[in-house]
């Protein structure tokens, strides 16, 4: 499980203010799709719309199962959460922080970009996104096909008069 | 070699972990085409129409998911479909395109092109939200008009347009846009464009957060403030301005509301060369100045302001303009040194209305034009011994000296803020081409300037 430190070290009085203020507790239990028990402050997760919603009904008060999200991914994206919990990060580390996150295999994207949505988290999901659209962007059709295993099922009819269709697009 | 769709996410499914780990190459699996329709529209989304549309060849997966993406992007430049012709006006060197044949080849135009993919699009019953359009070469203005009354819709969000029209030809923004887009988030407007929003109660942008008006025109002195007291969540303005003619920062500056306005670029090309009298001349820098801090004190509340040389030029022009605005909120400072004498008195004054300020960027575009170096040395000295500006003892951390030119002067600059500023962390300065004994030179000096900030880093280049 994510043992999350902020807020939680003695000596830093404006936490405390701060804790003191909430009314429910600041840890929330997620648990995974492979039934791994994840807690983390409620100000990281409620980044996630899904959850911040299952908090506002008042429905986070014993563990949040999340059926879609195994544990590796869970951890990943509770890591990007941490990193964008409002703080004042300036935004060159930020970026570099999320240039270095999204650097992952294909199958991992896939997983975040599954989950990003399934959790409502719009920056990770667009960030996610942008990956997957960079490995698109002028390419043509085979480079494509092969990066992301796409098999290609039109006949070669099919194919010419599709690429008659849009001409424009396909000529260099 | 690539399973069919079917059988290899079965054996995903069944695959354990000791398999995986026994084969070499992971099983060659099609996971992007499992991908719900709207989340591969949405990552369509971040490509241009030309780039989605190549998608569309892939398999009979992708065969229309293009036209579910809720944005248009077309740039004759991109599309490459451009007709290079004797008739055609004479392009500055960067808008010129390259010579591509295949327009001839097919007969297609640019305007066949949107207005084809504009009508396959159709079958998609959700109009796009965000249509940007770049057309320089040919644009006809009936099609922009046409494209652009289909785009505007209820929930349409965001609008870029940059077009290039021959003179005398202009296109003007239909009205409907500014009566009908309570929605739009960021409208960005570049070239031939002339702006005429209409007095009418009902007109505004109650939503819009970034505005960008690049070169565009105004049809009336006060269209430009006026544009601007109807954006009133405005967070993002971006501005260059044609300094030439009547109205256009505006003789009525009427931009009382700007107070969400966190991000500003200002570039107001300095075109008054064409004016013959000289003491005209004085006096209308002089006054196009005043309007240039009048709209400054508009901006009060941004954290960010990018001045250009020409907008810095005209500050110099009224630098006793007797109301200067606070910017209590400014963290981020970018300013173009321009062509004046008096460019550090305007800095200086700058930096002491600006008490939160961060980060300064020093951009020097130009090397001193007067040779008045020794008057200038004595104002900067007056103005940092009596008076150090708030932020620099306890604000600024970032210094950043560009097109330096190792000249006396600079040298000066640089030292005066190394004294002065407490919380520097970083001060770097990168130079134009200097030979190497010139950067030991330079780099000897910068470490022999005391710091009063221990924690300063100096870079050079």
């Amino acid at each position: 499980a994510i043992q999350s430190s902020r807020f939680s070290c003695v000596g830093f009085p404006l936490a405390y203010i701060f804790l003191a203020c909430k009314k429910k507790s600041m840890a929330l239990k997620l648990k995974s799709s492979d039934n791994k028990i994840f807690e983390v402050e409620e100000l990281v997760a409620v980044q996630s719309e899904t959850i911040k919603s299952l908090v506002e009904d008042g429905c986070a008060n014993n563990v949040i199962p999340l059926p879609n999200v195994d544990s590796k991914t869970l951890e990943l994206v509770l890591d990007w959460c941490k990193n964008h919990v409002d703080v004042k990060l300036d935004e060159e580390k930020l970026k570099e922080y999320e240039d270095k996150f999204i650097e992952v295999d294909l199958a991992v994207l896939y997983d975040l970009l599954m989950a990003a949505n399934y959790l409502n988290i719009k920056d990770l999901l667009n960030r996610a996104s942008q990956k997957v659209a960079d490995m698109l962007k002028g390419k043509k059709p085979e480079q494509i096909r092969e990066t992301f295993n796409i098999v290609n099922d039109f006949s070669p009819e099919e194919e010419e008069e599709i690429r008659k269709e849009n001409l424009w697009a396909f000529e260099e | 070699m690539a399973k069919s769709k079917s059988t290899s996410k079965r054996r995903n499914k069944k695959l354990t972990l000791k398999l995986k780990v026994k084969r070499k190459k992971p099983i060659a699996v099609d996971r992007i085409s499992d991908l719900p329709d709207f989340l591969l529209s949405h990552i369509l989304s971040f490509l241009t129409t030309k780039d989605a549309v190549v998608t569309s060849i892939l398999s009979s997966r992708w065969k229309t998911l293009w036209t579910l993406v809720p944005n248009l992007d077309f740039d004759d430049y991109e599309v490459g479909f451009l007709r290079i012709s004797s008739s055609l006006p004479s392009y500055p060197t960067w808008r010129r395109p390259s010579p591509l044949p295949l327009l001839e080849r097919y007969r297609f135009t640019f305007a066949h092109i949107v207005s084809r993919v504009w009508s396959l699009r159709n079958a998609n019953p959700n109009p796009p939200k965000k249509f940007r359009l770049r057309w320089q070469n040919n644009c006809d203005p009936i099609h922009v008009d046409t494209w652009l009354r289909t785009a505007i819709t209820r929930g349409f969000e965001a609008l870029d347009l940059d077009i290039y029209l021959p003179l005398p030809d202009r296109f003007i923004l239909p009205f409907t846009l500014f009566n009908h887009c309570k929605t739009l988030a960021v409208l960005k407007l570049a070239g031939s464009i002339v702006l005429d929003p209409p007095s009418s109660s009902a007109m505004g942008f109650p939503s819009l957060k970034v505005l960008h008006l690049h070169l565009v025109e105004y049809a009336n002195p006060d269209s430009f403030s006026r544009l601007l007291s109807c954006c009133p969540v405005l967070q993002d303005l971006s501005v260059q301005i044609l300094g030439n003619e009547d109205g256009n920062i505006g003789k009525y500056v009427l931009l009382d509301n700007l107070s969400n306005l966190v991000e500003a670029v200002l570039e107001t090309s300095d075109s008054y060369v064409s004016v013959s009298c000289l003491t005209e001349l004085f006096d209308g820098f002089q006054e196009y100045g005043k309007r240039v801090w009048a709209f400054l004190r508009a901006l009060y509340n941004v954290k960010s302001l990018h001045l250009d040389a020409s907008t810095t030029e005209c500050l110099c022009n009224a630098i006793d303009f007797d109301d200067p605005p606070m910017f209590h909120k400014l963290a981020y400072l970018n300013f173009e040194y321009g062509h004046h004498c008096l460019m550090e008195n305007v800095l200086l004054l700058l930096l002491h209305q600006a008490p939160k300020l961060a980060v300064l960027i020093f951009d020097k575009k130009w090397s001193k034009c007067c040779g008045d170096e020794e008057k200038d040395c004595f104002s900067l000295e007056k103005m940092f011994c009596e008076d150090i500006p708030e932020c620099l003892s306890s604000h600024l951390r970032t210094f950043h000296f560009q097109g330096f030119h190792r000249i006396k002067d600079e040298l000066e600059l640089i030292r005066r803020i190394l004294k002065c500023a407490g919380v520097l962390k970083t001060m770097s300065v990168s130079s134009y081409p200097l030979t190497s004994a010139g950067k030991v030179y330079v780099l000897n000096e910068l470490l022999k300037f005391p710091r009063l900030s221990s924690t300063c880093r100096i870079a050079f280049n």
